[in-house]
């Protein structure tokens, strides 16, 4: 049967098979679930930096780091929130230490951990708005991808970045005026 | 004091972009997807085969399962019950496999819902000779 099988169930469901079903179903499952996230993990990784080696490299890792939770190895995974809450901060570390680690390893700064895609290479309908974008700090970037993009809530966000509630309304309040001011929208 | 952050919001037009602006970037990972998926198979196939379910709610699932696949067993040596196989399978897949037993646990969040399982399950076991 075909690994596809088990595409239209939930991550809870899926996540339920990897942490106790059988041999096969787990394998399946675990597939599912990483054709569903592999491109926003990789999406995560390239926010934070521009390199694709290290995108795909946290990929791996990310997904590696997931496996080790279920069964036999884990004691298996309790989703309390959406499974991108648990990926994202994963993938986050995981991007700035291999950027810290190439940093020290070549002694160059050609890749900062706040860079986004060159802005002349993205295509011209979204200039302004990559300009934007760059011009906010990374703090303020990520909760407004989190929130607008990623669709979490407050609490999701601040429990995928290990921050206090407080601290994600007063950066998403201040995020959305500076990107309004620099879009010069009302 | 800061507004709701939920009431915080941006014009749609300018999240349509930002959604289209971050998938903007396309990355293949053919070699990732397989080292991941090799991963897994070796991961997974340190576990026997057949786990114990860890609660209440998995092991009706579990034994809904086998009960199912039982069903359609004696189904397919039964020509004339070609109505009770239809109505094991839950999802229309023309299959009855774990993904019938995943339809039925949704069905168990359902107000009521758990008297349906539960004549479902006599059903079943009527079909396999045993009494409820």
């Amino acid at each position: 049967m075909s690994n596809r099988r088990f595409d239209k169930l939930s991550d809870a469901e899926l996540v339920a098979l990897c942490n106790s079903g059988r041999r096969q179903d787990a394998v399946d499952a675990f597939d599912s679930l990483y054709r569903r996230h592999r491109d926003y993990v990789t999406r995560v990784s390239l926010r934070l930096c521009s390199d694709r080696e290290i995108a795909a490299d946290v990929l791996q890792e990310t997904f590696i780091y997931l496996l080790r939770k279920f069964p036999p190895s884990g004691d298996g995974l309790v989703l309390t929130a959406k499974l991108r809450s648990l990926l994202y901060p994963v993938a986050r570390n995981l991007t700035l230490t291999a950027v810290k680690k190439r940093q020290r390893s070549e002694h160059t700064a050609d890749v900062e951990p706040d860079q986004l895609p060159d802005p002349r290479t993205i295509d011209p309908e979204y200039e302004n708005l990559a300009k934007a974008m760059t011009g906010l700090s990374s703090r303020h970037r990520e909760v407004l991808l989190l929130r607008f993009v990623d669709d979490m809530r407050v609490n999701e966000i601040a429990e995928a970045l290990d921050i206090p509630t407080g601290t994600v309304k007063s950066r998403l309040h201040f995020a959305v005026g500076a990107l309004k001011d620099k879009l010069k929208i009302a | 004091m800061n507004p709701e952050p939920e009431s915080i919001e941006l014009p749609r037009d300018v999240v349509e972009r930002l959604e289209r602006l971050d998938k903007s970037v396309a990355v293949l990972t053919p070699a990732v997807d397989r080292r991941v998926r090799e991963a897994a198979a070796a991961h997974f196939a340190r576990r026997p085969d057949r786990v114990r379910p860890t609660s209440r709610r998995w092991a009706v699932v579990g034994t809904l399962a086998a009960s199912l696949v039982a069903a359609a067993f004696l189904v397919r040596i039964q020509p004339g019950m070609e109505a009770t196989r239809l109505a094991n399978d839950i999802d229309g897949s023309g299959v009855v496999d774990i993904l019938d037993a995943f339809a039925v646990a949704r069905m168990d969040e359902a107000p009521g819902a758990q008297a349906e399982i539960d004549a479902l399950i006599g059903e079943i076991v009527a079909l396999n000779g045993t009494s409820p």
